[in-house]
């Protein structure tokens, strides 16, 4: 084993990854559950050339897949 | 061993090919944290969108090259640098959400916004510290990290992160030139004089520095005053980025930068050579066993490495020219 890597060290780092990846799942899920409410939209069958890697692009941008978006601005 | 040196090159070419290529688009990131404007932060992001994860791969087939054949390194550089490199992580696993969040979300984008912004900066700053903290050497026994986890942040090595925020800056600012148009360009072109002389002043005070410190670095020079070339090399792609930006010709800075990291990365390496871990581990030390060696060749060597170079070059290609917003970009703001 590594024999400078302190348990401290480890168990912060540890925490730091449940907490980043549970801030971002938590949102992705969130804006992922609201594309699925959303259904296809125009805007999204316009830019249905997309890419894999940018599967959200399909929606087109929020203020029409959220339907909140008037609100928030 | 021939295969050491074929392994070394591809790593080393890599190493490279990141600092160039995930460099450009981690400035953007940066100088987008100093841009207000929504209209030319979308146009940020669709400047870099179609190229920054294909960038990123340089990175993984860096750290997959090393696990595989110089296993020593590995087992050195990630101890040492293991909470900057966590904080690296955290950084890139932000920056790689913002670009589809930012545009879900209207009531959270400033977060993803500093997200965006503070993990390119954070993930700039620690590659810049790590550097420095290697040149000024690591505490190695027996081919392991013996020292503590934060003894890599010396004054020295955070100037050196700084000195890589200012320069991947500075390679994002000649990007956004060569990519967009009107008064982003111009924004543009305003910040490469003052991020250029920011780069040089810390290149002048980290050489000062590294004189008066007698690092080993120096050693090499002395002995090889050949290899002087090269850094003289890296001067005159200063002076040809300095003519770019005087007579705003859109594709120069940015050529001249990538060949001021290019041959500033050659004097480092030089300045390493033979070492891989400066000044304990050498090449021969660190590599994996010839039969490793030679079973990586066959797949990551003759396969995925040229894969990864020719989609690098397919998206450079298919995306030449301006940005065309439409790609990537916010269309609600235009």
């Amino acid at each position: 084993m590594t024999p400078t890597l302190t348990g401290p060290q480890v168990l912060a780092t540890l925490i730091g990854y449940v907490l980043v990846y549970a801030f971002i799942f938590a949102f992705g899920i969130r804006y992922i559950y609201a594309l699925l409410r959303e259904g296809p939209t125009e805007t999204g069958l316009r830019h249905a050339p997309t890419t894999g890697k940018r599967p959200m692009m399909a929606a087109g941008p929020a203020e029409t897949a959220t339907g909140t978006a008037a609100a928030a601005e | 061993m021939w295969l050491v040196h074929f392994w070394a090159a591809v790593i080393a070419f890599a190493i490279l090919m990141y600092v160039v290529l995930d460099g450009y688009d981690l400035g953007v990131g940066i100088l987008f944290g100093t841009q207000t404007n929504e209209q030319h932060r979308a146009t940020m992001i669709a400047a870099i969108a179609p190229y920054w994860d294909g960038n990123e791969t340089w990175l993984i087939l860096v750290g997959a090259g090393l696990f595989a054949a110089f296993p020593m390194v590995y087992a050195i550089f990630l101890p040492a640098f293991y909470l900057p490199v966590a904080l690296m992580l955290f950084g890139i696993a932000f920056r790689g959400v913002a670009f589809e969040f930012r545009e879900r979300s209207t009531g959270m984008r400033p977060v993803w916004d500093q997200g965006f912004f503070l993990g390119s900066l954070i993930i700039a700053f620690v590659q810049g510290a790590a550097t420095g903290a290697m040149v000024q050497e690591l505490h190695v026994v027996d081919g392991r990290y013996a020292g503590g986890g934060f003894d890599w942040a010396t004054p020295f090595a955070i100037f050196c992160g700084i000195g890589a925020v200012l320069g991947y800056a500075l390679l994002g600012a000649a990007w956004l030139v060569l990519k967009t148009e009107g008064e982003l360009r111009d924004w543009a072109y305003q910040r490469l004089p003052w991020l250029l002389r920011g780069v040089v002043v810390v290149l002048v005070i980290v050489f000062v520095f590294a004189l008066a410190d007698h690092l080993h670095v120096f050693d090499r020079w002395s002995t090889h005053p050949l290899l002087l070339v090269l850094p003289l090399a890296a001067a005159l792609a200063i002076i040809g980025l300095v003519l770019g930006i005087r007579d705003r010709r859109d594709g120069m800075p940015f050529t001249m930068a990538v060949l001021a990291v290019a041959f500033s990365f050659l004097t480092l390496a030089a300045s390493f050579w033979p070492y891989m871990i400066p000044y304990t581990v050498t090449l021969e030390d660190a590599a994996a066993p010839p039969q490793s060696l030679e079973f990586f060749f066959w797949g990551g060597g003759l396969v995925v490495f040229p894969v990864v170079l020719i989609y690098t070059a397919a998206v450079f290609w298919i995306f030449r020219g301006k940005v065309l917003l439409g790609y990537g970009s916010t269309q609600s703001h235009s």
